[in-house]
């Protein structure tokens, strides 16, 4: 979308042709100049087109964060959405004065958008991003290791990727040592103590590590630099001396695994067992040579691309399981809902593509197969409704199916809530006060026969903020602040109720679902049931 | 990004066919090589594909020409040539530093 924007001074016009870049996600759009301008007739333009580029940086700096007297910044949200449209802005507006403006504006945003970029690779499961996950998914394990002992904000996806970005910057391109690096946080991680775990965040644990070990980070990192290079040095010498009775055979590579399961169980030895022989029928079932099936199955496989489950879809699973819950109990619903809703978000971001769910990495190549193999099996009778929070990743990481083309089990799941949807509408008939207060403020809401309320945002104006989301719900429903945008280093694990919305800035007229817990749990909710009890 | 050349990545991990063994110690390094990814590539079919595929699979094995036994089975793969590639990189790398340590253990 192109546009131009008068902007004028107040005395000698000067306009800058802008147009509007959106986000990726389409929350938030940006506004630049359409052609950034480096030369100028004399110092008194120049002058006056920086007051011009200042203008439309902080006009787009108050766009996103709506500061008024007195409030907070921000920031969780502002650094979202700025980075969020940086990424998509033209290379050579990034490389104009503007551009370095608002790097110098947004500050530390920016490395942040390098973090967002990395992660962005890490979930979008392109080609580099495949690679990298599957042959440094120790990355993956320290994320996930560090989700169940850590948790909190700090260990949230996309904090977590700024640290070990920094990391990997320090390091350079040098896989091996980044390893080296990636073991001694699995490392410092296993070996946390729940009370520690508590008084520390992510970023953290590579400053805990050195002082462990009574160095600086830079000297640490050099140290590991130069371990990864001896070895590599000692690997590629002693490969020419390596024979073909010295590649690891099948059967090691089963013994190896049965040794690593012994511990599991007598349903994992079954499944085991089971996969081996499976594995072992085919493979002997080919008559071929070996290289010529799999060159020619590499060389002619298909690499479809299915669509990552977006937000919406995860969200649409908790609406899913919130609305099934219903009949048993809103608050339990809610809860329940969250929960699900963490658990899927949190599998998407740790998962490495390209590996199903719940592997558990173990040192080296055997064993992983196996393990995900085994809980392949027993995940097929796990209960439907864990199914529904995890459905969208069953087919691994990134390349889960969307929603609607997959998962038996969520079909299956979808007849439960049908059926509990008059509960549902009888549930939401309580909040109709809600919603004709929430008309007489302003705000066009209604519910459907469905029982889902809708909103429409009106068109923004200076004056009135009905156009919002911010405003819909500080003004509308009555959440504070804080609830909005809670505190980035809090260790809490509260969520932004904006999260709960599939858009942060919808477009005037757009139609814009309310989840149901965002009404029931809204002050103005709150308010309107105490006020009846009263009565 | 370059096309991934699965064997020439084999050739190159394994330092193969650089004159640094016998022809025929090389060759038989390569067959077992291409045996163990044969196998890797049924666990990948396994753990992408349900159970009544891979009985099809396994049927189709029978009969057919396992390249397109395998081909049709992967077409409900999501990013099956992406991740199969990937995965087999990764086992071929991993392989190597299995086999140097078996071989340092003896």
């Amino acid at each position: 979308m192109n546009m131009t924007e008068q902007l004028s001074q107040p005395d000698t016009p000067f306009e800058i042709a802008t147009k509007v870049v959106s986000s990726p996600e389409g929350d938030y759009s940006f506004v630049v100049p359409a052609e950034p301008k480096t030369s100028f007739a004399n110092e008194d333009e120049r002058k006056r087109y920086r007051q011009e580029e200042r203008n439309i940086i902080l006009h787009n700096w108050e766009a996103i964060s709506k500061p008024t007297e007195g409030d907070e910044v921000d920031t969780a949200y502002l650094e979202d959405s700025v980075n969020s449209a940086l990424s998509v802005l033209d290379a050579n507006v990034m490389d104009s004065d503007f551009g370095q403006a608002m790097e110098k504006t947004f500050n530390r945003k920016i490395d942040a958008r390098w973090a967002k970029e990395w992660l962005g690779k890490v979930e979008s499961g392109d080609e580099e991003t495949e690679e990298l996950q599957t042959s440094n998914s120790r990355w993956s394990k320290v994320m996930s290791l560090a989700s169940q002992k850590i948790g909190g904000k700090s260990t949230e996806g996309y904090s977590m990727a700024i640290s070990i970005v920094t990391t990997k910057g320090k390091l350079g391109d040098h896989i091996a040592a980044e390893n080296k690096v990636a073991d001694l946080y699995v490392d410092y991680l296993e070996n946390l103590s729940p009370e520690d775990a508590r008084n520390i965040k992510f970023r953290h644990i590579l400053p805990k590590i050195a002082e462990q070990k009574g160095t600086s980070i830079e000297e640490l990192l050099e140290g590991l630099k130069n371990e990864a290079a001896q070895e590599q040095e000692d690997v590629e010498q002693q490969v020419g001396e390596l024979n073909a009775d010295d590649i690891s055979n099948i059967e090691l590579y089963w013994e190896e695994m049965k040794a690593k399961i012994q511990g599991l169980g007598k349903d994992a030895v079954v499944a085991y067992n089971e996969a081996r022989q499976k594995v072992t029928e085919n493979f002997n079932k080919i008559k071929q040579p070996a290289s010529t099936v799999v060159n020619g199955v590499v060389d002619k496989a298909k690499s479809i691309r299915i669509r990552r489950p977006s937000d919406k879809t995860l969200v649409n699973v908790e609406r899913v399981a919130k609305t099934a819950l219903l009949g048993v109990g809103v608050a339990g619903a809610i809860q329940a809902g969250s929960i699900l809703t963490r658990q899927a978000r949190t599998e998407t971001a740790s998962r490495p593509a390209g590996l199903p769910e719940n592997v558990t990495e173990t040192e080296g190549y055997s064993g992983q197969d196996l393990n995900s193999y085994i809980q392949e099996a027993e995940r097929q009778d796990v209960d439907a409704q864990v199914q529904v929070a995890s459905g969208n990743d069953v087919d691994g990481g990134e390349d889960a199916l969307p929603a609607e083309e997959s998962q038996p089990a969520e079909v299956s799941e979808v007849p439960q809530a049908e059926a509990s949807s008059v509960e549902s509408v009888q549930e939401t008939r309580e909040y109709s006060g809600v919603i004709s207060q929430l008309n007489e403020r302003g705000y066009r809401v209604e519910q459907g026969e469905d029982g889902i309320v809708r909103w429409w945002p009106k068109p923004w104006t200076p004056e009135g903020g009905e156009g919002t989301l911010d405003s819909l719900l500080r003004v509308g429903l009555g959440y504070p602040p804080g609830a909005l945008y809670p505190d980035p280093d809090s260790e809490s694990e509260e969520e932004s109720i904006l999260n709960k919305f599939e858009s942060r800035r919808p477009n005037a007229g757009q139609e814009v679902e309310i989840p149901l817990d965002v009404i029931l749990e809204s002050p103005l909710y709150q308010g309107a049931g105490e006020a009846e009890e009263a009565a | 990004m370059a096309k991934f050349d699965l064997d020439r990545h084999i050739k190159t991990r394994f330092q193969l066919f650089e004159d640094k063994r016998p022809k025929e110690e090389d060759e038989k390094i390569y067959d077992k090589v291409y045996s163990l990814c044969l196998n890797e590539m049924i666990v990948f079919v396994g753990q992408n594909v349900s159970k009544d595929e891979m009985e099809r699979l396994s049927k189709k094995l029978d009969s057919e020409d396992p390249k397109t036994a395998f081909l049709e089975v992967l077409e409900g793969v999501p990013m099956a040539k992406l991740r199969l590639e990937a995965r087999l990189k990764y086992f071929v790398d991993q392989l190597l530093l299995d086999s140097l340590k078996h071989k340092n253990k003896k």
